[in-house]
């Protein structure tokens, strides 16, 4: 089954994007593709110098560890863990055990949420858990980051924390936001918007 | 992700769900409380069943006569003699210099008169006094005990180099009339005899010794009711052998030694050894057929317990394969956010195995704590029944460190083993369809 079709889109560093369009549309699966969780059947997906289609398994592994941060609906932070404890797991795929503490202590009090480092994620709030995860997307400092639906869980008032906090993120630190949605006052606030429906670009 | 980060997610996740976690731990748990159980128990049975067999001593210890063999020696485990024949100190050092010998005991025995208790008597029994009786003192070197079948019933064999010092068999306490614990710490006069001529034809003399009883044992190093250091039995004959031939009576030894223990290198070597001894012309005698023999219907046992075990342990590990599945299934979107952050295959992979080992290793350690104390308490049973029926007891409930280890290492492997496929499939799992089952 094709999921995408004759998708072209080119987006620039350090651009603010959002991706709109029905359930069913493809948006995740061009999320997918672009964070190197899958490869394209055809096609080329290119981030950076990356050719996302030439790359094996440990190299994409390595693709998604350094360049790109993910940010999910459903938050991805793991129950088992502390606030702290869940950023400096992703620390330590790549940065060495000494650092990693006062790395993720300083992304936590970036995300405004040092007084919880060491609330297990049940003891946090859903727009918390999700600014935890935007800590661990930024542990190793990713050229891009990923959103899919990073507000659908959330009530209006931590959506528009969320939201500001992933705008000041991408101001501050220059990375590219590509942000999936289906909420039009979220895509409203991107610098550029597409649209798909039934696997194409539309718009 | 460190290996410290994976313990930490392995040691959290069997946390988040504490029912099924001691669930699969008691599996392993009763799996290594069957085999160590049966394990322990098989072994003391085991060696106590070759030690009876072979009177205490080493299953490789074979006892050499002062004699000649017969041609069928080598045929047999019991004692072909035809006359006597002299040990030789070129006999011995040819049999420990064999590859098939480990280590060759010289035996020396001396007749002797034995007083027990009160002194001050003679040959002759008085009222109210011990008889004097004839017996035989056997020598040996004391610090080899281990390869001697010689089994202590109390007390302990006396020092090496000894020459006040005696252990006793039971035939001296029926002479004496005494129980074991009143022979202990007693003592006994030995008068060992010369013959001399005297005016009146052969005539006797003794050189007497005042020696304390230290053990009592049961002995089948030779024939006699006292087990001495060596070097009091070689002061006897010569002692003896500075008199003249006794006649009948008390003749003179033909050879320096009585016997001889000779231990083989193994079991493999037993027939090997026997077969050189009888080579150089003496009679000898080793429970080697009945050994091997039994030995072959332990190792039936010993498989048919290892299968009991084994299936055990397989349903162990069937239970550990089934809550890695479980957990697998659980974490789909766990895994699929780690591959999102970058975690690779391997990182994924040790997680899962780390859970397995940690299951394995701890329901190994319970267990086998759990099968070492059911065989101390089936020792013990065991033993007041032998009690009851007035038989020795067995020696249960030694650690075996082998058989720990072994047990720990085999439970933690095995666990590993039945977590591999589904940790393989943890870590094959695509990360966007993991992702995508939330």
């Amino acid at each position: 089954m094709e999921a995408l079709h004759d998708i072209e889109l080119e987006i620039p560093a350090g651009g603010y994007v959002a991706l709109t369009g029905p359930s069913g549309a493809g948006k995740s699966t061009l999320l997918s593709l672009i964070g190197g969780l899958e490869r394209p059947q055809s096609g080329t997906v290119t981030v950076g110098q990356h050719d996302l289609r030439m790359l094996r398994l440990d190299e994409l592994a390595a693709y998604r560890r350094t360049t790109i941060g993910f940010i999910f609906q459903h938050f991805g932070v793991i129950d088992l863990l502390s606030a702290r404890e869940n950023i400096e797991l992703a620390a330590s795929l790549s940065v060495r055990s000494t650092r990693r503490r006062s790395q993720a202590r300083d992304l936590l009090a970036e995300v405004g949420l040092l007084d919880r480092a060491e609330h297990r994620p049940g003891q946090l709030s859903g727009g918390e858990r999700q600014r935890v995860a935007i800590a661990r997307a930024l542990v190793n400092n990713p050229s891009l980051i990923l959103a899919d639906e990073p507000t659908g869980n959330l009530d209006a008032n931590s959506a528009m924390r969320v939201l500001d906090l992933l705008e000041r993120v991408h101001v501050e630190r220059g990375c590219t936001l590509l942000v999936v949605t289906h909420n039009e006052a979220v895509a409203q606030r991107a610098e550029q918007r597409y649209q798909l429906d039934a696997g194409r670009l539309v718009a | 992700m460190t290996w410290l980060d994976s313990l930490t997610l392995a040691s959290r996740s069997l946390r988040r769900r504490p029912g099924r976690a001691l669930l699969t731990i008691l599996a392993v748990t009763l799996g290594a409380t069957l085999l160590v159980a049966l394990a322990s128990v098989a072994t003391s049975a085991g060696s106590r069943i070759v030690s009876k067999l072979t009177n205490g001593g080493p299953a490789t210890a074979i006892k050499v006569s002062a004699s000649k063999a017969d041609s069928d020696q080598a045929y047999t485990d019991d004692l072909r003699a035809a006359g006597p024949k002299a040990i030789t100190d070129a006999a011995l050092n040819t049999m420990r210099q064999s590859p098939h010998v480990a280590t060759v005991i010289p035996v020396i025995a001396s007749r002797i008169l034995a007083v027990p208790p009160p002194f001050g008597s003679s040959a002759a029994s008085t009222s109210g006094q011990q008889a004097a009786y004839g017996d035989t003192m056997v020598g040996v070197d004391l610090s080899q005990a281990r390869n001697l079948p010689i089994t202590i019933l109390a007390g302990r064999v006396p020092h090496p180099g000894s020459l006040n010092e005696v252990a006793i068999t039971e035939s001296y306490l029926d002479h004496s009339g005494m129980s074991v614990q009143n022979a202990l710490a007693t003592q006994v006069e030995i008068a060992e005899p010369q013959a001399f001529q005297g005016q009146n034809g052969l005539q006797f003399r003794s050189r007497w010794i005042r020696a304390e009883i230290v053990g009592v044992v049961s002995q089948q190093v030779g024939s006699g009711a006292f087990l001495v250091p060596i070097e009091q039995a070689q002061f006897a004959q010569a002692w003896a052998r500075a008199g003249v031939d006794g006649g009948d009576a008390f003749p003179l030894p033909d050879s320096n030694y009585t016997g001889l223990i000779v231990v083989a290198s193994s079991l493999d070597d037993m027939h090997a050894a026997r077969q050189l001894i009888t080579d150089l012309g003496y009679a000898n005698t080793a429970p080697e057929h009945l050994v091997a023999s039994v030995l072959r219907y332990l190792r039936v046992v010993d498989i048919v317990l290892a299968g009991i075990g084994a299936i055990a342990l397989g349903i162990a590990g069937l239970g550990v394969a089934n809550a890695l599945v479980a957990a697998v299934r659980e974490r789909r979107r766990e895994i699929g956010v780690l591959k999102a952050i970058g975690a690779r295959d391997r990182d994924i992979l040790r997680w899962f195995l780390l859970e397995a080992l940690m299951v394995g290793f701890v329901g190994g350690v319970i267990g086998t704590m759990a099968g070492l104390l059911i065989a101390l308490w089936v020792g013990v049973s065991v033993n007041s029944y032998l009690t009851e029926q007035g038989l020795q007891s067995i020696q249960f409930g030694d650690v075996s460190w082998p058989l720990i280890g072994t047990a720990i290492l085999g439970t933690s492997l095995l666990a590993i083993a039945a977590g591999v496929v589904p940790a393989l499939q943890a870590a094959r799992l695509s990360p966007r369809e993991a992702v995508a089952a939330a």
